[in-house]
Formats: structure tokens, sequence, C-alpha cells
């Protein structure tokens, strides 16, 4: 009788233990699983994507030195490469430092070109809800938004000169260097075009825009 | 009625091996314990050499058994309501932060989504925001070419 009911207390017992602990740890391995997933997932894209990533801008940053080598009007003499291998090395510090404040700058401007353009739609939505004339807005919209992709691509082009300019070997190529400062200034300044005439273009255009809107409904009330 | 058929065999087995190892011992206590009381002083000397052998360990380690394993689930019962406890905790807990972490990204775009088009705007917000905007940012502090001449980078 001891027996049968240590047999039947041992099932019992050990029934309990192991549901106890499928309860207690399966959150746990849940979690554990599903975390695992995630960095699996996260691991095999950064595996799948990251040598393919890097080899493309391997290749990529060759082809755009070699533009900007066939590019440049000068011939370096011996003396002006060998100040420049010299001295390259400290001036790529200073352009790393150029190259992260182009990342804020583009990062605010997008920003504030963005917002912009969200208010002018938003407007321009209203005024044709309240069936108002909007093809002069939604012209100016369109007109802006192409000025604004020009501003994106100068200034695309402009973050890659920069990175060039930074990761060149210099000492070795100093051709290269040389080669890549030159098209990141060119870039520099068709940024800056693109940012003025941005600026020009709301100044001059889109405000008084809206200012006629604003005089137009004002006599309609 | 599982549990009565494989206890019935497990018995003899365990009695012939408990009494195996002193076979000469296990004979005559028995034969004393039923012989006539008179000879029981002659043999009270001996039997603190039976009390050592296995024959009365036997007889007093299933009471104690039964008391440990009258007492056994108890402590069993009590790690089955802790563990069980422990994991509704875990659940809930993980449950809780699954939730937190997801809907706040969800529920803050879309109510940036359901805001923006919410509010009216009018030409004047409008010319206030370009206005806004335009001081906020400078081409010529932002892009200025003397950056990258010879002499800032020191060529």
């Amino acid at each position: 009788m001891l027996m049968l009911y240590n047999k039947g207390m041992k099932k019992l017992i050990t029934l309990c233990m192991s549901l106890s602990l499928l309860f207690g740890f399966s959150p746990v391995l849940v979690h554990a699983v599903s975390e695992t997933k995630t960095e699996e997932a996260a691991t095999t894209s950064v595996t799948t994507t990251a040598p393919e990533d890097t080899e493309a801008k391997t290749k990529a940053r060759a082809t755009r030195v070699d533009a900007y080598k066939k590019n440049l009007k000068e011939t370096l003499t011996t003396t002006v490469k060998n100040r420049i291998a010299d001295r390259c090395q400290a001036a790529q510090t200073l352009v790393k430092v150029k190259t992260r404040n182009n990342t804020d700058i583009t990062e605010k401007r997008t920003e504030k070109y963005d917002g912009i353009v969200a208010k002018l739609e938003s407007l321009a939505t209203r005024l044709a809800g309240e069936d108002a004339d909007v093809s002069a807005l939604n012209a100016n919209i369109v007109e802006l938004k192409s000025k604004i992709t020009l501003f994106t691509t100068a200034n695309e082009s402009y973050q890659d000169a920069l990175s060039d300019l930074e990761t060149v070997e210099c000492k070795t190529d100093p051709t290269a260097f040389k080669a890549a400062l030159e098209a990141a200034r060119a870039a520099q300044v068709k940024v800056h075009d693109a940012a003025k005439e941005i600026r020009t273009y709301l100044v001059g255009t889109v405000k008084p825009a809206l200012q006629a809107i604003k005089a137009a409904s004002e006599s309609e009330n | 009625m599982d549990d009565i058929t494989p206890a019935k065999p497990a018995e003899p087995a365990a009695a012939p091996a408990a009494t195996a190892p002193e076979p000469a011992a296990a004979a005559p206590a028995p034969v004393t314990a039923a012989e006539p009381t008179p000879e029981k002083p002659t043999e009270a000397p001996v039997e603190p050499s039976l009390a050592a052998k296995p024959e009365k360990v036997e007889s007093a380690a299933p009471s104690a058994g039964d008391a440990q394993k009258k007492h056994g689930p108890m402590p069993a019962v009590i790690t089955v309501v802790i563990l069980v406890v422990l994991g509704l905790g875990a659940a809930a807990y993980f449950a809780f932060l699954k939730e937190d972490s997801k809907p706040v990204d969800s529920a803050s775009q879309s109510e940036l989504t359901t805001q923006t088009p919410a509010k009216e705007e009018t030409a004047d917000d409008v010319s206030g925001t370009i206005d806004e905007s335009l001081s906020d940012i400078d081409e010529s502090k932002d892009y200025d070419a003397s950056g990258l001449s010879d002499t800032s980078l020191n060529l």
C-alpha cells in the first residue's frame, strides 16, 4: 500500500514538477527564442548585405576616384605630390569633421524643407476643399520639390566627395587626394547654389503667392 | 488499478534482497521470536548483536520512510506553487514588456499622421514657417568654401 502510494505520488509529483517547469520557463524560453530569432534575422541580413554593400561601396568609390582623376585639370609636380603626401593625413582628420558636420546640416535642412512642403500641401488641400483655385500653389509646390530634389542630389555628390577625400590612400596616391579635394570643392559650390536657389524661390515666388492667396481670401470675406 | 499490478512483484523481490546478506542471522531471529518465552532471558545477551543487524534496521526504516513520504508531498507542492507563480509572473512581465515596446511607436506615428491633416494651415502660417525655417539655415555658413581651402586644411 505504501509502495502504491509512493509510486502514485512519485508520478504525480513528477507530473507537477514537469508542468511547473514548463509553465515557469516557457515565457523565458519563448522570449529567448524570439530574441534569438530576431538576432538571427538581423545577423543574416547583415551577413547577406554587408559584404555586398562594402564591395559595392569600394567599387563605387574606386570608380568615383578614377573619375575625379580624369577631371583633374592640373598635373601635379613631384614637389606638390610630396607636400600632399606629407600633410594629407592631418587634412583627412579635418575632412572627417567636415563630413560629420555636413551630415547634421543635411538632416536639419531636409527637415526644414520637408516641413515647408508639408505646410504648403496642407494649405493647398484646405483651399481645394473650399473650392479655391490652387493650381498656382500646386505648381509652386511641384517646382519647390524639384529644387529640393536637385539640392539632395548635389548634396549626395558632395557627401560622397567628402567621404572619398577622407578615405583615399593619400600617402601612396596624392594625385587621388588632390582630385578628390577638387571634386569636393566643386560639389560644395553646387550644393550651395542649390540651397540658395531654394531660398530665392521661397522668398521670391512662394511667399508672394501666399500673400496673394491671403489677399484673395480676405477680399472674398 | 495499474498501480496495484506492478507493486505486487516488487514486494517479494524486496524481501529476499533484504534478508539475503544475513541468512543465518535471519533464520534464528524468527525462531527466537516464535520459541517459548523461558529461553528469552538466555538469549537476551545475543540480542544486542542482532540489533545491529539489518533485520531491525529494516523494521525501523519503513517507519522513518513513511514519515518522510507522508511529509514529502508538501514541500513538492509548495515548490510547484512557487514555480507556477514565478512562471505566471514572468509571462505577465514579458507580455507587458512587448505591449510597452510596440504600440508606443505605432501610436505616436498614428498620432502624428492624424494631427497633421487635422490642423488647418493658413497662408500666414505657411509664410511664417518659411521665414522661421530660412532663418534657421544659412547656406554661406553651411557650405563655406574656405572650409576646404588649402590654408584651412594645412596643405
